[in-house]
């Protein structure tokens, strides 16, 4: 099967690519069609971010990269690759299980239900130690008040013996990515690691996974509705639309040089917090239900530019001469002036 | 810690005293024990003399008082029944009641909490549908009659067990059995409905995504937080069972044990045993409660006891 787009550059072979992957939910009410052709590339070291609306097939993305995917959903079509290799069938399962919570990790949204309440911080820091680095107990221990400390967490010992319920939500998620780096991991998926947070919180968060990023080379892959956090944190972005991919590019292009109309739409609708008087543009309308998607454009009910070919389903293709693809019959550059990018850029630089 | 036992130790001491209140102003409703020990020919004189060596011809408060007196030196006087010491039938009566709900909550929670976890690993499976159509037949089934359909079966058909009486293991079978399986049954429910909906609490996604295996997910982790509230139902068994539930059994099998010989007691208007048992009963009651939180607050730390 050969990749369906040629948005990355020949040379370093991806460490995590989706080639058009498909997943199905056998509901009481139907089938629903998770997703529908998920394809992207993240090279090693960078971070890449997948955006979309509420039900577009994020979470879906990124349960299926770390195979959580339970009943009734299954993989229904395509493929994931880890530097090449498949994590599907029998050997690319044997495959993910090495690899889970080892070379790849996950950091969820809600870091309140996403601990064990009746388990101390330090026993989940030593459990996932000893399980993936063969750690003893002592060793454990000790590495996981080093690991507390890195993500940012005062007086590391006294935390170590703590239980959930005694720390903060911001606490708790870098407990949470503490965890998720225990055992130095090459890539991480962050699924809306922020949006359960206050706003404060939310910024240090961020600051935190770049950090780590520059420091240990990590790979991520993150999962956010927040464009000014995909123009500060991220290298590549992928645009996600009814559980497929409608754009993907690198995030420098996406404010100025979007091609689909929904990509267009979403960076019109982000509030820029220089300018408080701007009005915040939504997109009309809502996606189509995935119990039965249209058989063409997913987004034509609601897109501005649409045309005959809508009726047929627009293939993601690279775009023309640029760095990035997208799905969309009738893509041009945006109708307005190119925007600035948000200054939260800046915090996070 | 210590302000909460000493505040539950206190607790526990209104509640006997309350039980035994209750008890000591019913036992002499029950029946005039002088009535009932005299034969129909004694005179008024002998009446009068056997109502003052009781102690009956005092006013009630006098006699109130002085039973709790007593009870502080674990002193109940002596059973009008059996004409000795009530806390010495007492006394030997209880192990053989610990005896039965031990073996038959024992019998319980030993296969009421596996079997419940193993349906809830796979809900509607094979394993779930067979283990939940037994548990709604030890539920639906009355105690006295579960008891006579094992006896029927394993007494007196296959002859496996004896049909009543105690002394060895296997007159305990039946017995612990009949108190048991009811109990197994709500456990293994509770158990299984627990367990399942800790397997879909994020924290278990989170560990799942950790790359731990599901066995030391399940064992680890949503087992132990399932356990919180079979706790609650377990001692809420073992409480129901030694202060009622026992009765019945040991009237099935004719077991010795405390509840036999209060429903004795009762026949014989025994207000000096009955007081005894109701006692120890509740004394029981108070200690298992205690018991039971503590070990909430050693499973479960967001419990504070103060
Ligand atoms: N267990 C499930 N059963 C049935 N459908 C499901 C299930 N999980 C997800 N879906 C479907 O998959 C679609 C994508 O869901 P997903 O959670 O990935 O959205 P998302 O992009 O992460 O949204 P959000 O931003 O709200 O987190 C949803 O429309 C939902 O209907
Ligand atoms: S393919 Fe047609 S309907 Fe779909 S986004 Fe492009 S112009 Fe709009
Ligand atoms: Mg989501």
């Amino acid at each position: 099967m050969g990749s369906p787009i040629a948005m990355t550059r020949p040379d370093p072979t991806p460490i995590l690519e989706l080639r058009n992957l498909e997943v199905c939910f056998d509901t009481r009410a139907g089938i629903v069609r998770g997703l529908r052709g998920v394809s992207f590339a993240l090279e090693p070291g960078k971070t890449l971010a997948l955006v979309g609306e509420s039900g577009s097939g994020k979470s879906v993305t990124a349960s299926a990269v770390m195979g959580l995917i339970q009943l009734p959903g299954a993989i229904t079509g395509g493929d994931i690759l880890w530097k090449g290799e498949s994590l599907l069938g029998r050997a690319g399962a044997r495959r993910a299980a090495r690899l889970r919570g080892k070379q790849m990790s996950m950091v969820f949204q809600d870091p309140m239900t996403s601990l064990d309440p009746l388990m101390s911080i330090g026993a989940h820091l030593v459990e996932v130690q000893r399980r993936h680095l063969g750690l003893s107990r002592r060793a454990a221990a000790a590495r996981g008040a080093e690991l507390l400390d890195a993500v940012g967490i005062t007086d590391p010992a006294r935390r170590m013996g703590q239980h959930p319920h005694e720390l903060s939500g911001g606490m708790r998620q870098r407990v949470m990515i503490a965890l998720a780096i225990a055992c130095e991991p090459e890539l991480l998926i962050a699924d809306e690691p922020t949006t359960a947070l206050d706003v404060t919180i939310q910024a240090q968060v961020l600051d935190l996974l770049a950090d780590l990023q520059r420091d240990m080379g990590l790979s991520i892959l993150l999962i956010t509705h927040d464009l000014g956090v995909v123009a500060g944190l991220c290298e590549e972005v992928a645009v996600m639309y009814a559980g497929e991919i409608v754009e993907t590019g690198a995030a420098d292009d996406l404010f100025g040089r979007a091609r689909h109309p929904y990509t267009q739409g979403l960076v019109r609708a982000t509030p820029r917090l220089t300018d408080r008087s701007e009005r915040l543009v939504s997109i009309d309308g809502a996606p189509p239900g995935l119990l039965d998607p249209p058989s063409g454009c997913a987004f034509a009910p609601r897109c501005p530019q649409t045309t005959g070919a809508c009726a047929a389903r627009p293939p993601l293709r690279a775009a023309p001469g640029g760095h990035g693809a997208h799905a969309c019959w009738n893509a041009r550059p945006a109708a307005w002036e190119p925007a600035a990018r948000p200054v939260q850029k800046a915090s996070f630089a | 810690m210590a302000q909460f036992l000493i505040r539950r130790a206190l607790q526990g001491m209104l509640v006997i005293l309350g039980v035994t209140l209750v008890v000591f102003v019913a036992t002499r409703m029950v029946g005039d024990p002088v009535q009932m020990m005299l034969p129909l020919s004694a005179s008024a004189e002998q009446r009068a003399a056997f109502s003052q060596q009781l102690g009956l011809d005092q006013p009630l408060g006098t006699q109130f008082l002085a039973f709790v007196g007593d009870l502080l030196r674990f002193d109940f006087g002596d059973s009008l029944w059996q004409r000795r010491p009530a806390i010495e039938i007492v006394l030997t009566k209880l192990p053989r009641t610990l005896e039965l709900i031990a073996a038959g909550f024992g019998f319980a929670v030993i296969l009421g909490v596996p079997l419940g976890a193993l349906a809830a690993m796979r809900p509607d499976g094979l394993w779930d549908r067979i283990i939940v159509s037994l548990s709604l037949i030890g539920l639906s089934v009355p105690q006295f009659w579960l008891g006579l359909i094992l006896v029927m079966v394993f007494a007196v058909g296959l002859g496996l067990f004896p049909t009543s009486g105690s002394g060895s293991l296997s007159h305990l079978v039946l017995p612990a059995l009949t108190l048991g399986i009811p109990s197994m049954a709500r456990i293994m429910m509770l158990t299984r409905s627990s367990v399942i909906a800790e397997l879909n609490q994020q924290y278990v996604r989170t560990a799942r995504a950790r790359g731990l295996p599901f066995a030391h997910i399940l064992f680890g982790h949503a087992m132990r937080n399932a356990l919180v509230p079979v706790l609650t139902l377990a001692g809420w068994e073992v409480i129901s069972a030694w202060a009622g539930y026992t009765v019945v059994v040991e009237t099935v099998f004719a077991w010795p044990g405390l509840g036999m010989t209060a429903m004795g007691a009762i026949n014989h208007s025994d207000m000096f045993l009955l007081q005894a048992i109701v006692f120890v009963v509740a004394l029981g009651i108070v200690l298992v409660s205690l018991l039971l939180d503590l070990l909430y607050k050693l499973i479960d730390p967001r419990i504070d006891l103060a």
